[in-house]
């Protein structure tokens, strides 16, 4: 028990001393999911919308496939990317493993589904005639999609939050095409959860539990603000 | 996927500004099963990092079989060497069933303190005989030994094929500039490296000196990608020759050298299946195992058996 | 795709352009769309030949649910386009790709659907679609609300109202556009049966004060016949029947439509005789019925008699006066149900049923309980013969 107790100390300490190590692979973490929710957002905001609001052969296929990317495993994704972008791959070219903008484009793929599917079922849950009563007021029907969209926003945030959830804790993607690099006192491609695997391994199981213990709590006060902005209590549309 | 991650979406859906209740029986019809699915996984006994490899699974139920928990390096298990070490030692021993944790030394050691191993078989001798003076191993016996290489591109940017002194090498590498993977793990390899840099009398720091943190395969593999230099187990870069884009680029080298140690852990669990383990390994048949290996693939042994 | 969003100009005044006074022409229907029709898979819809709604009318549609008038409301509030068919409004043609057209309407569903916020931002949506200045669409919400009955709402966030004050402010979100045309789907259905007569009352009173021209869809006859000028009964898609409310309810045409409107008693039976118009109809057994109608000799006819047209008398001994009913039939009464302040009565009339309406005053002087023995009159000029259809009789 008393290694609970320490890992806690160390955290704190790591944290109140704004441990320059540890406050650039945070910052990474930071900057690599956040990048991959934004993006995914870019995808799947649109793509939720469109497939939550249209009916047309074959929209089951495409609902069943999002639906299985929410169960993409991180490290199998992680793998597929590094194929594709090693040396010895079709994209080998562009020199990306081991780099930042690798670890995103990973984590876009395990965002995206999240961002789409629930944003495809939050717009879907709306009633049709919510839209119908848009353009019943004089909206085009860019204007009436835009009314549905903010009527369901706040469902739309949790699916923000929901993906962002699942990258910022992830390891398998971003140890497979980051490679937990740390460069002359500059991080390069280490995030805090691979941080923590290279910590254990290496034995030092009370700085990994530390490390640990910040990623919760970096993870909790980004959604928690998230959560914030979402607003206030149960929101809905008045049905008499 | 991330059973956290599931939980935050479950419980943010199930919130106060969640989705209209349909919305979020739709979401958790698309959740609830793959919680299921996670959890059975982990029931099953997967999904951990560092797994147990290495295990032989026999159908023999005539004999009650007892487990033996190795830890060891990940550059051993890189090399292959157990999978011709340990079937052998569990032919002549039938009644053992090895597993093995591949982990990095210092975790390697951190297993034994902990009396979460039986048995170590590491490379880094001083931490070995620290451990062995605290107490936590009854006794160290040497092994084999293999020896280390330093490999890198094959137009050698920095002009070191065929140095003789692998700290100059790895000086000449400083001075260049040119990239250089480090384990940066604090295991036997990540010693031996530093202890060559504290030779050169080189301190090395700069963007192109990159830790990684992780076990060898992952730092070939690495440096192969980046086409950077890197110092390696023979064994290991062996092994992975085919996938790699490196070439070994300065050997020989006395100070390369590196010695493998057994230590059976004190009061370890398995304390009979330790001992077992270690006299054999440092029996004649465990030595001559040691000695065949990699003749035939790689048309020489991959480690020199020297526990006499 | 077409859609432009305009600026707002000062709405074109259908009317003033084609007033007689100035050019001597005949004023365009407000609403009128022909040949319309809309299928869904193998279904069809909605089928109509014709249909319109003259200015400063209010029209009803009125019919069983998937009678298809809900589809019929979204075609002509340009919200879906038809499969085939015209629509135009005030003699010009539209499309729901119209969006100038849709600005000249406005709509409110049988939920309020109202957006989250306040309920000014929910009245001013449309003003602020049409980029009306900020001060303008203040005055306006602020008019809106208080005609709409709800004047002291507008600060108030949605989640907040009743269900009778959110479709109040529906229909202030609707009426702050001051639309040409009104389209209302089943606007009180989903009210408190006591809020619904209040809310009737006041549409009323708003549609006839502003002269604006309204669309009303109503499963339920009697807010049709309280509010509406003209009717159109829709039955799986097409038009029964359609005129002027009084005509709908006084003439129907064949036994669905009186059936939906309220009557019934629709007896069957046979012309035995005929002279100057006046007919006698035998239905089953010694009953006669003597009706004002052209039918020919042997042709069968349904009988309709509205129960507000049964007058009840007690039966006296001796001879009942001489009265100008033609119809004086003598029975039993089977059962009494009041209700409020009127009574149902149910007669047996040897073997066949009456069901006649008096007001409860009425029942109680006479003493018109179960088994009783009345009089029922009923002149020949109220009661309707309905000619034989495909559908049968109820």
């Amino acid at each position: 028990m008393e290694i609970f107790t320490q890992s806690i100390a160390e955290a704190v300490r790591l944290v109140a001393s704004f441990d320059r190590y540890v406050f650039q692979v945070m910052g990474l973490s930071l900057k690599v999911s956040g990048s991959a929710v934004l993006i995914g957002l870019v995808i799947g905001l649109p793509l939720g919308v469109w497939l939550g609001l249209s009916r047309f052969r074959g929209r089951a296929i495409l609902v069943a496939l999002v639906n299985t990317g929410l169960g993409l495993p991180p490290v199998v994704v992680g793998l597929f990317v590094m194929m594709m972008i090693s040396r010895k791959g079709p994209l080998g070219f562009l020199s990306l493993l081991y780099t930042p903008p690798a670890m995103v484009i990973a984590q876009v793929i395990l965002a995206t589904p999240y961002i789409t599917a629930i944003t495809m079922s939050a717009v879907g849950s709306i009633p049709r005639e919510v839209r119908l009563q848009a353009l019943g007021l004089g909206a085009s029907r860019i204007q009436a999609l835009m009314v549905v969209v903010k009527e369901a926003r706040l469902s739309i945030m949790t699916a923000v939050i929901a993906g962002f959830g699942a990258v910022i804790s992830e390891v398998g993607a971003v140890m497979m095409v980051g490679g937990n690099i740390s460069a002359g006192g500059e991080n390069k491609t280490r995030v805090m959860t691979t941080a923590i695997v290279q910590e254990a391994r290496m034995g030092n199981f009370e700085t990994a539990m530390a490390f640990g213990l910040i990623l919760l709590a970096m993870a909790f006060a980004a959604v928690f603000l998230m959560t914030r902005l979402q607003g206030g209590p149960r929101s809905g549309w008045v049905k008499s | 996927m991330s059973a956290w991650a599931k939980m935050v979406v479950e419980k943010v859906l199930g919130g106060p500004a969640g989705l209209p209740s349909r919305g979020a029986r739709a979401a958790l019809r698309i959740v609830a099963p793959a919680v299921l699915v996670a959890a059975f996984a982990v029931v099953a006994g997967c999904g951990d990092t560092s797994a147990t490899e290495g295990s032989t699974i026999t159908t023999a139920a005539t004999v009650k079989k007892s487990d033996i928990v190795l830890a060891s390096t990940t550059s051993t298990q890189d090399s292959g060497l157990f999978d011709v070490l340990l079937p052998a030692f569990e032919a002549a021993y039938p009644q053992y069933t090895v597993k093995v944790v591949a982990a990095g030394t210092g975790e390697a050691l951190k297993l034994g303190e902990n009396k979460d191993a039986d048995v170590l078989l590491v490379h880094a001798p001083t931490s070995e005989k620290e451990f062995v003076e605290n107490g936590f191993g009854t006794e160290r016996f040497e092994v084999m030994y293999n020896d280390f290489v330093i490999v890198g591109p094959a137009d050698d940017p920095a002009g070191i094929r065929g140095t003789t002194d692998a700290a100059q090498a790895l000086k000449a590498i400083s001075v260049a500039e040119v990239l250089f993977v480090s384990r940066g793990d604090d295991s036997g390899t990540h010693k031996k490296e530093l202890s060559l840099w504290k030779a050169s009398g080189v301190e090395p720091s700069g963007a192109w000196y990159e830790s990684a943190g992780q076990g060898m395969g992952d730092v070939l593999a690495i440096s192969s990608e980046k086409q950077a230099y890197t110092l390696s187990d023979r064994a290991s870069y062996l092994n992975l020759l085919e996938g790699l884009d490196l070439e070994v680029l300065v050997e020989g080298d006395k100070a390369l050298f590196n010695q493998y140690g057994v230590i059976p852990v004190t009061d370890a669990t398995n304390a009979a299946g330790a001992a077992d383990f270690a006299a054999w390994i440092i029996s004649t048949e465990g030595q001559t195992v040691i000695g065949d290996y990699g003749v035939e693939k790689f048309g020489q042994p991959l480690f020199v058996p020297n526990a006499g | 795709m077409g859609e432009v969003v305009t600026p707002v100009e000062p709405m074109i005044d259908a009317h003033t352009t084609s007033a007689p006074e100035a050019t001597g022409r005949p004023v365009a229907p407000a609403l009128e769309a022909t040949g319309l029709v809309r299928s869904y898979g193998d279904v069809r819809v909605v089928d109509i030949d014709h249909l319109k709604v003259e200015a400063g009318e209010m029209l009803a549609v009125l019919g069983p649910n998937g009678a298809g008038k809900s589809t019929l409301f979204r075609l002509l509030a340009l919200l879906e386009s038809p499969d085939s068919g015209r629509i135009s409004h005030f003699g010009m043609p539209v499309s729901h790709r119209d969006l100038a057209a849709r600005r000249r309407t406005g709509t409110v569903f049988q939920r309020p659907f109202l957006f989250q916020g306040k309920v000014h931002s929910n009245v001013s949506y449309g003003l602020r679609l049409r980029r009306l200045p900020r001060a303008e669409i203040r005055e306006r919400v602020a008019r809106a609300l208080e005609l709409a009955g709800v004047a002291g709402l507008a600060k108030a966030d949605v989640r907040r109202l009743s269900g009778g004050e959110a479709q109040r402010v529906a229909l202030a979100r609707a009426l702050v556009l001051e639309p040409d045309i009104l389209f209302l789907d089943e606007p009180s259905s989903n009210l408190d049966p006591g809020l619904r007569r209040r809310f009737r009352d006041d549409l009323r009173r708003i549609v006839e004060q502003s002269g604006t021209t309204a669309v009303l869809i109503t499963h339920d006859r009697t807010e049709a016949m309280s509010l509406a000028h003209r009717i159109v009964l829709m039955k799986e898609g097409r038009v029964v029947q359609q005129g002027p409310a009084e005509e709908v309810y006084s003439r129907p045409r064949d036994a669905f439509v009186a059936d939906y409107m309220g009557v019934e008693t629709i007896w069957r039976g046979f012309v035995e005789h005929e002279v100057d118009g006046l007919c006698s109809v035998r239905v089953s057994g010694s009953h006669v019925v003597e009706a004002l109608a052209e039918a020919e000799v042997g042709e069968e006819v349904g009988v309709a008699v509205r129960p507000e047209d049964v007058v009840i008398a007690r039966a006296t001994q001796g001879e009942p006066p001489a009265t100008s009913a033609r119809n004086r039939w003598s029975g039993a009464v089977v059962s009494v149900r009041v209700s409020g302040p009127l009574a149902d009565i149910w007669i047996d009339l040897d073997g066949v049923l009456l069901h006649a309406v008096v007001t409860r005053p009425s029942v109680l002087e006479l003493g018109i309980e179960p088994g009783a023995r009345v009089l029922a009159s009923v002149k020949a000029t109220a009661v309707h013969l309905l000619t034989d259809r495909e559908e049968g009789y109820h």
